[in-house]
């Protein structure tokens, strides 16, 4: 297994420090049209992050 | 045991599936039209509510469909029943079982049929339509139908417990300290009705182990299983909704995650009902096979 | 040190070409569109290759620990997406706001097209098991 489950968690904890430092440099309103880019960052990671920790079975 | 869970959860998981492809897709729209937002969000809550409660149905009418046949099966067997009862004299007074514990086990299912049941479908549909206008909500409606519907259940079964206890011939065996670490378990970890679980799982476990001295210990595990399949099925299904809402709350829309959460509540409550069905239908099953016992030992 | 010095660097640079622009709507007023929108240009161009481009493979590098595509992907879209509102105010201030939304719009679809491919990967696995 690649993937432990450290990373999974770390992935998380990164893409938000990263998204949130790159909201920082957004005026207001644009943050809120970007926020969907960062929430589909966070979507694929998470699934991802499933499929390798649980779901080799299922391929 | 895996097929089992995979046999129940593969109808479940494909419509979940579905949900969280839709729900990229609305990212990805969102992103490109912000303007057009609200009309997806109304679009992606139809396309979830199509897709998601058809399962939650499916439980509905399963759980309503076994009240049903439970609730005919005793109506036909309950003159043979009481009839052989007076025939075979004073034999049932040491066994601590009552004619009138089995009328109110059954009074229990016709209840659920007629009351409980459609008020669950009512609570679903309140919590829907407060989800789709959030501006004319209907949340502390279904909230109240829910806790209020739980309160009977519980009620019922405290009644139970004191049919089964008061005549104090009855010990249970599951008890002891093995059992208390897993009732403690299960009584945190299960939202809302872990508790009644537990309490209604030690009533059916002190009944069924008086019982056991009667039927085999077989015949006693396979009505357990039988009666407590639909139970843990809607449980397992209950417990789906809530971890999916919380897989895809990072990237989903609230609205969304709203009604898988309030499925979910709504289908705990209904596994606490589906319990009130295995109660009746063990006891009536055990009822019988002792009757036949004792008469064909007697004969 | 390096980060100051590039700092004032750029706020002079800013305020020369300020003052470039003042000096060029005082003299030909008539030009100073068309002028205006070179030496915004010429200035966008220097700065991201001056600023935006080395911080973001900084940037980068800082969240390496990140599996690949992520972290390049958040942050080259964000860049994108920040230049292209750039351009995009631009071109509205000088009145063609039909036109900025436009390019807005393709710079948007430009930066989907590179979710895409996560994305496709992702939602192939997912129907699998819906036919299944």
């Amino acid at each position: 297994m690649r993937l432990k489950d450290g990373i999974f968690l770390s992935g998380i904890m990164l893409i938000t420090l990263l998204s949130s430092t790159i909201l920082l440099l957004f005026s207001e309103e644009t943050e809120d049209i970007f926020l969907p880019i960062v929430k589909l960052a966070m979507g694929i990671w998470i699934i991802q992050s499933i499929f390798i920790l649980f779901g080799h079975s299922l391929l | 045991m895996i097929s089992f869970v995979e046999t129940i959860l593969g109808t479940v998981l494909s419509s979940f599936v579905i949900v969280i492809i839709s729900s990229f897709m609305a990212l990805m729209v969102d992103f490109l039209f912000p303007s057009f937002a609200k009309w997806t969000r109304m679009l992606l809550i139809l396309l979830v509510i199509t897709v998601v409660l058809q399962p939650a149905f499916e439980h509905l009418t399963l759980i309503r469909d076994i009240a049903h046949s439970i609730s005919m099966m005793f109506i036909s067997i309950y003159p043979i029943l009481t009839a052989s009862m007076i025939a075979s004299g004073g034999a049932f007074g040491l066994l601590n079982f009552q004619p009138a514990m089995l009328l109110f086990a059954n009074g229990a299912i016709v209840l659920t049929e007629r009351v409980l049941i459609p008020l669950l479908t009512a609570a679903l549909i309140f919590d829907l339509a407060s989800r789709i206008l959030p501006s004319v909500p209907f949340s502390k409606m279904s909230d109240l139908i829910r806790t209020t519907l739980l309160g009977a259940v519980s009620a019922v079964v405290a009644t139970y417990s004191i049919f089964i206890t008061a005549g104090g011939t009855m010990s249970w065996a599951l008890s002891g300290l093995a059992s208390e670490p897993i009732k403690e378990l299960i009584k945190q970890n299960v939202p809302l009705i872990g508790s009644f679980m537990t309490e209604s799982l030690g009533t059916i476990g002190r009944y069924s182990s008086g019982a056991t001295i009667f039927a085999g210990g077989w015949l006693i595990t396979s009505i357990w299983t039988i009666a407590l399949v639909p139970s843990i099925k809607t449980l397992l299904t209950a417990f789906f909704y809530r971890w999916t809402a919380a897989l895809i709350e990072p990237f989903a829309q609230e609205d969304i995650t709203g009604i898988l959460d309030d499925i979910g509540k709504t289908l705990f409550v209904l596994c606490a009902v589906s319990f009130l069905i295995a109660f009746a239908f063990i006891y009536t099953a055990l009822f019988s096979i002792i009757l036949v016992k004792l008469i064909t030992t007697m004969k | 040190m390096v980060v100051h010095g590039s700092l004032m660097f750029t706020l002079v640079q800013t305020v020369v070409v300020f003052l470039l622009l003042l000096v060029i709507a005082f003299t030909v007023p008539k030009l100073q569109p068309l002028l205006y929108v070179s030496i915004f240009f010429y200035t966008l161009h220097h700065l991201i290759n001056k600023i935006l481009f080395p911080f973001g493979r900084n940037f980068v590098k800082l969240f390496e620990a990140l599996p690949d595509p992520f972290a390049k992907l958040l942050i080259g879209s964000a860049i994108l997406y920040y230049i292209s509102e750039l351009i995009t105010k631009h071109i509205e201030d000088a009145g063609f706001g039909s036109l900025a939304a436009m390019s807005h719009f393709a710079v948007k679809i430009t930066i989907l097209t590179l979710w895409l491919q996560q994305t496709t990967a992702l939602i192939e696995i997912l129907s699998t098991l819906i036919s299944k």
